[in-house]
């Protein structure tokens, strides 16, 4: 809307300029057309109902445009966080696979430590047998130098196989025990000696540690009064030994005069 | 400011707040020296009416840009009539133009006035054109195409082959007669 045409003017000649235009405009004002008023107040309603239905139209434009906008910033929000949460996830899997496979590691660990003390246990127990064994083998020799022992062969009982030699220095009371034959022991049982004096009840001589089914040789410590035991047996007995036999007698023989 | 000025500048100021009476009003006080200026300025009551109607709408869009400390409403308007009547001129072509001054009569028939609004409107019509009519022909003439044509004054001056100071003077001469006259007869009033 341009109505100031002419090069900047002064207060006074715009007045006049003002002044002159409408001096002309009134001595020429002419009515108008009776149907123009009609013709503009009805463009200008009806421009107005456009223009505000415009409006209304850009209003909710722009509140679909900004309700677009958050929407899409949530679902951008959300695929970071489900981003973030995924590789938290990610990681959090990874960790329980290290952890697993170091748990399996330490369990392969833990079973190969208990293999090689079962192993390490065997071989002790087997060291300490072959010691046992060895210090038996020098008792026999020991005994079987001495001018005097107290000796019996035992023989099995009903039912039962193998054989046996004991041989105990009257002196000492110590001496060493052959046995060849003999049945494994069941796990919890050992073999027991017992001295037998006349009808007097089984005093115990010793626990016999068996080293193998074939060959035992095992010492006798501290028979009291050896000269005075009329034969020897050996019976199956609890792990400890009994103060009595309780378990079955496998191996029984007097003493050779 | 005068009065009227003073009742169209708050007019515009409603127009600017969307008041459609506002605008039935500033109608019915201007249309009539809108009309007869555009149709003084084009010569053709379709090229006037048209611009009559494209200047109301204008203002009734746009009232918001009418600033008072740079003048009255009721010149401003009148200018902005003008303009668009030569702009539509121009658009259409010199030619166009002559042929529109060979016809001013319109088919169509005037808005009835109330009376006395009539009387008064014709009575200070005729004043103003006796008071331009009694003014040396060379001042009317360059006022006129002034005012009614919008050409600055060196185009005037080109146009009329004169000097443009002595058309600058003409100008301002005529304007200052036409004014002393109002002056004296208001004062007699």
């Amino acid at each position: 809307m341009s109505d100031e045409r002419e090069r900047p003017i002064g207060v006074e000649e715009r007045e006049l300029d003002d002044f002159a235009l409408e001096a002309l405009a009134e001595a020429y004002a002419t009515p108008p057309p009776a149907a123009l008023r009609q013709r503009i107040l009805g463009t200008a309603r009806e421009e107005t109902a456009v223009t505000a239905s415009r409006r209304a139209t850009t209003r909710w434009r722009v509140v679909g445009a900004i309700a677009a906008t958050v929407g899409l910033a949530l679902v951008g929000l959300l695929a970071r966080e489900h981003g973030i949460a995924e590789e938290r996830l990610a990681a959090l899997h990874t960790a329980e696979s290290t952890a697993a496979d170091r748990l399996a590691a330490l369990h392969a660990a833990e079973s190969t430590a208990a293999e090689l003390t079962a192993r390490l246990e065997t071989q002790g127990n087997t060291l300490v047998g072959l010691r046992e064994a060895l210090a038996a083998q020098a008792q026999v020799l020991r005994v079987m130098g001495s001018p005097h022992t107290v000796s019996a062969a035992l023989s099995p009982t009903e039912g039962r196989g193998g054989a046996g030699r004991i041989h105990v220095d009257p002196s000492t009371g110590d001496g060493a025990i052959v046995l060849a034959g003999v049945d494994a022991l069941a796990p919890g049982k050992v073999y027991e000696l017992w001295a037998l004096r006349g009808d007097a009840p089984p005093e115990p001589a010793g626990l016999l540690d068996v080293v193998g089914p074939d060959l035992v040789v095992a010492r006798v410590q501290g028979v009291t009064r050896p000269s005075e035991v009329t034969a020897f047996a050996v019976s199956i007995e609890p792990a400890g030994g009994s103060k009595s036999p309780q378990g079955p007698i496998v191996l029984a023989g007097p003493v050779q005069g | 400011m005068t009065e009227s000025s003073n009742i169209e500048s708050a007019l515009l100021s409603r127009l600017a707040a969307g008041d459609e009476r506002a605008l039935a009003e500033l109608y019915d006080r201007l249309s009539p020296l809108a009309y007869g200026l555009a149709l003084r300025v084009a010569g053709n009551p379709d090229v006037a009416e048209d611009a009559v109607q494209d200047a109301f709408l204008r203002v009734w869009h746009r009232a918001e840009r009418y600033d008072a400390t740079r003048g009255a409403a009721r010149p401003w308007f009148l200018r902005l009539v003008r303009n668009i009547v030569i702009d539509q001129l121009r658009a259409r072509g010199s030619r166009d133009r002559a042929e529109l001054r060979s016809g001013t009569q319109s088919d169509d028939v005037a808005a009835p006035e109330r009376p006395d609004d009539a009387v008064v409107r014709r009575e200070r019509a005729a004043s103003v054109r006796a008071a331009l009519e009694a003014l040396p022909a060379d001042q009317r003439r360059a006022i006129e195409i002034a005012y009614f044509e919008g050409l600055s004054h060196t185009e005037i001056a080109a146009r009329e082959n004169t000097p443009l100071g002595t058309v600058k003077t003409r100008i301002r001469d005529g304007v200052e007669r036409l004014r002393a006259h109002f002056g004296r007869k208001e004062a007699h009033v």
